[in-house]
This record gives C-alpha cells, structure tokens and sequence, in this order.
C-alpha cells in the first residue's frame, strides 16, 4: 500500500494503536476491546500465517467480530425491501479456542476469499465462533478483517478497504500518499479518469482502484513495473509481451457501478447489480496486481483495462533527466534495469504513471507531465 | 405466466419507438432508455429483463461496452445489437457476449428483429433463465 511505512522492525502487535488510531470511528465497539485482546489476535494470525509456508494451506483469512452476537449483518440503512447481507456468521454449537492449529485448520475454508474464520470476545478471551460469509454488501460492514495471505503477512481491511498492511517487519499505512493528495500524480491520474470518461464526483474511485493496484505491486515481493497509460489504446512491443484482447475496464465498471447508486430508493435487483460491479473492480484489481509479479511491466490504459502484461520495456543508451519530487537526489543508475527502462517509459509517454516495485516492497513513481520536461520522481515506501 | 419484460436502448427516438411498438406486439412489457447511462440506470432499478435489444453508438458508454461489463459481472440476459456500423470488429465484439446475442445489421426488417427476439425468449423461458 502507498503510504507511510515504518522505517524499524516491529512485530504485529505495534499494528494496535494504528489499528485504534484508524478503525476505532468505523468498528463498533473496538474502543472497549483491550490492547490485549487484539495483540492476541494480531499474533495469533500471524504466527498461523507462517504455516501457510508449506504450500498445503491457503490464505488466513479473519474477521474479528467484537461481541456482535449478529447472524446476520445487514448494511446500515437497509430495509426488508433490500435483502442483502454484509456478512452472515455460520456459528459452531460450542465456541472453539482461538489457536494457531484451529486457524491453520479452517484456513482449508477461508481459501475461498469470500469466507473468513469468525473470532468474537467470549468471557473476556477470543474465540472462534464460527465461519463467516461475506455478502454482496459488504462495502462497509463495522469489523476488523485480518487477512494473511503468505508467511510474515497481515492485511488489515474493514469492509472492502484495505488499511494497514504488514510486511515482513513493516508497517504500511494507507495514508496521505502522492495517488490522493494534492500532486502531479493525482492531477494526471484525474486527467487518465476523466479522459476515460469518469464523472468528477466518482474520480474518487479510480485512485482507489490505482492505489489499491499499487499496493498489489508492492505486497507480492517480487518487485514489478505498473504503466497507467494516458492513453486508451497504448502501444506496446509484440516481442515477449502478452498482449490482451480488448475486455471490460475497470473504469467501465466504476460508471455502471455509480450510475446505479447507491440511492434511498434502489431496488434490492439494483442493489445487487451495483455491488457485482463493485466485485469485479475487487477482482480485476487483484489480478492485474498478480500480474505485476510477472518479469516485465503490465501495462494499463487510462480507462484501467488490461492492454499488456509481461511488456519488456526498452533501455537505450539514453540519458533520462530526472528530478526527485522530495529533497533527496535521485541516481536512477544505482537502482537497476527496471528502474532505467521505467524511466525511459516515462520519459517517452508524458502523462503516463509509472510505479515501479523493487523485491523490498518499496514503491518508486515516476512522470512526465504533459508540459514538462523532466521525470519526476516520488518514493512512496 | 407474466409477460416477459425487454429493455431496449437507442439514442435515435425514431427507432427506438418502432423497435418498442413492434416488441410490444409481442406482448412483452418494453422499457426504452436513451443512452448508456439510461440503459444500465433502468437495469438497476427496473430489471431484471429478459431480453436487452440496444443499439451500438449511444452517448455516455456503448452499448456493447455496457453489455459486456454486465456480462462481466454475471448477467446472461439475452441480448440483440443493433448496429449501422459496417466494422466487422463489432461482429466479434458481440461474438464476445456469448451465445445469447444477435448482432442486426441496421436497416433491418421488423419481421426479423421480432422474430430474433421471439426466438430469444423462448429459449429463456425453455431453460428457466433469469
């Protein structure tokens, strides 16, 4: 994920203030839940995560209900005209212990990524209460998601956001970053949006949909090169590239998704149409951020449809002037092919963003704007 | 068994209103929408349908980028495009929606659109479709 990240080692459990710093306005009854408690469900998750390592187990995957003693969770707002659930528990008669060889067990179930492990506060101790379904309204139900997709892992969400991830050490929150604030970035990722055809009030969506991407980048650890192109159709070499038939964007699918709502008096078929748009953005933007582990750059049009991935970008015997948006000096001969052949990219397609991963995990972003000269560029971990 | 309901989507007022009377005469219960936008705000709030029948160009998104982000996120309605555009790459962009949808070249006869639409809705209704 962009954002702030960590500059020392620390284990999960420096996770709970940022956890309480982040969540607490959005989970309810999170404020009462002792630092304990959830210390314990960090490193309990954690340290089943590490099991996952033997290739047999899948993703772990969490949800930490408080002391909701709900079956089912309905989105805030609705009625018996909207029958559409955030998230339904499938409850054990008797509450199991809240161990690493219980989780790592029904980490077999949570493989489907729909279907979390259900951890409630039973008499002051975590518990596992049962398996719990995510519904088609889960954009925003009030609970703590822990998901740890490979050893040394943790991704914290709440409904279909992401807010802390946790990688080997370090702590990257989602917070003011060069996609959301006020930047060259931003400005040109509008531009991308609206070229695309966006209206101004759904924008939003296209930079979390990039930022989420980035993050996808970021977290697989093989480091990588993500193009959003300012164009709809960009060009791309033939040679070793595996290039796309034209698919549904993911851009076409944010407009359909906010034309259709939400409103007060959508209709539950509406409803569910507008949240299987939204599902498949989450689906799309997992993929083409798997495909960025892929050697070679995935390249995406402006409208964030999958034009090309595995594209070996070019490095001439070209000086490329870069300038570094931050203070610090940027020697891109220091950082490799990928990082060079990036800025040449860059250099030759102004307008375009270009995120380029190395194996740590840190995220470099590079642009030429449309009336400038040079490359800028920004470090984000 | 209720009429079965068919959305159909034109910019151009005058064949949108000939293909809805000559759907009517089906006996289906039509609703028209004027664009893009129009087209998926009337599958949220007045689907489902069993038969879309939209035409290519429309403003805000076509009408096949519209169909195929619905066939992307599960929807299998039947549909027919109508189109007076000659690319033949729009007959493999509707090839992409599947088996349940007719690309009609503009101008067509009436007599055929409803046959083709007969034909479509009669095979929803033999599978139990949505």
């Amino acid at each position: 994920m962009i954002g702030k990240r960590t500059t020392a080692h620390v284990f999960p459990e420096a996770l709970v203030p940022i956890l309480r710093e982040r969540l607490t306005s959005m989970v309810e009854g999170l404020a009462e839940i002792p630092d304990e408690v959830l210390v314990d469900l960090l490193m309990t998750v954690f340290f089943a995560g590490l099991e996952t390592h033997e290739g047999v187990y899948g993703p772990l995957r969490v949800v930490f209900l408080g002391r909701s003693e709900a079956d089912l969770v309905m989105p805030e707002g609705a009625d018996a005209s909207a029958p559409v659930y955030a998230l339904k528990v499938l409850r054990f008669e008797t509450a199991r212990p809240f161990s690493i060889p219980e989780l790592v067990k029904l980490g077999v179930a949570s493989a489907d990524d729909r279907l979390y492990s259900a951890a409630c506060v039973v008499d002051g101790r975590l518990a596992l209460i049962g398996l719990a379904r995510e519904g088609p309204s889960a954009d925003a139900d009030p609970f703590i998601k822990i998901v740890a997709s490979r050893p040394g892992s943790l991704s914290v969400r709440s409904g279909r956001s992401w807010h802390v991830e946790y990688e080997r050490g370090t702590i990257v929150t989602g917070g003011e970053d060069v996609v959301l604030t006020s930047s060259p970035v931003r400005h040109a990722l509008e531009l991308s949006a609206q070229a695309a055809g966006m209206e101004e009030e759904s924008v939003t969506g296209y930079l979390d949909a990039v930022r989420a991407l980035v993050a996808k980048l970021s977290a697989h650890g093989r480091g990588g090169i993500l193009v959003i192109s300012r164009e709809e159709q960009p060009t791309v070499p033939r040679t070793g590239s595996y290039r796309m038939a034209r698919d549904s964007s993911i851009t076409s699918m944010l407009r359909l998704a906010h034309r259709i709502g939400p409103r007060e008096d959508a209709t539950s078929y509406g409803f569910l149409l507008r949240s299987a748009f939204l599902t498949e953005v989450e689906r799309m933007v997992e993929e083409f951020g798997a495909l960025t582990a892929i050697d070679g750059a995935t390249v995406l049009s402006r409208g964030l449809a999958l034009v090309a991935f595995g594209v070996v970008l070019p490095v001439r015997s070209r000086t490329v002037e870069v300038a570094g948006a931050e203070t610090r000096p940027i020697d891109l001969e220091v950082r490799g092919t990928r990082h060079r052949a990036s800025a040449l990219y860059a250099a030759d397609h102004p307008g375009s963003v270009v995120f380029v991963a190395s194996e740590d995990g840190l995220v470099t972003c590079m642009l030429r704007e449309s009336d400038g000269e040079r490359v800028a560029v920004w470090h984000l971990g | 068994m209720s009429s079965p309901r068919v959305l159909v989507a034109d910019d151009d007022p005058a064949v949108l209103e000939a293909v809805a009377d000559a759907i009517e005469d089906l006996g289906a219960d039509v609703v028209c929408a004027r664009s893009g936008a129009e087209l998926i705000e009337s599958f949220g709030e007045r689907g489902p349908f069993d038969l879309v029948i939209t035409d290519v160009s429309m403003p805000w998104m076509s009408g096949l980028q519209a169909m195929h982000s619905v066939r992307t996120a599960g929807l299998a309605t039947p549909v027919i495009v109508m189109t007076a555009l000659k690319e033949e790459r729009v007959a493999d962009q509707v090839r992409t929606l599947g088996r349940d949808a007719v690309l009609m070249r503009k101008p067509f006869a009436l007599a055929d659109l409803q046959q083709t639409a007969r034909t479509l809705l009669s095979s929803r209704t033999a599978t139990g479709g949505t």
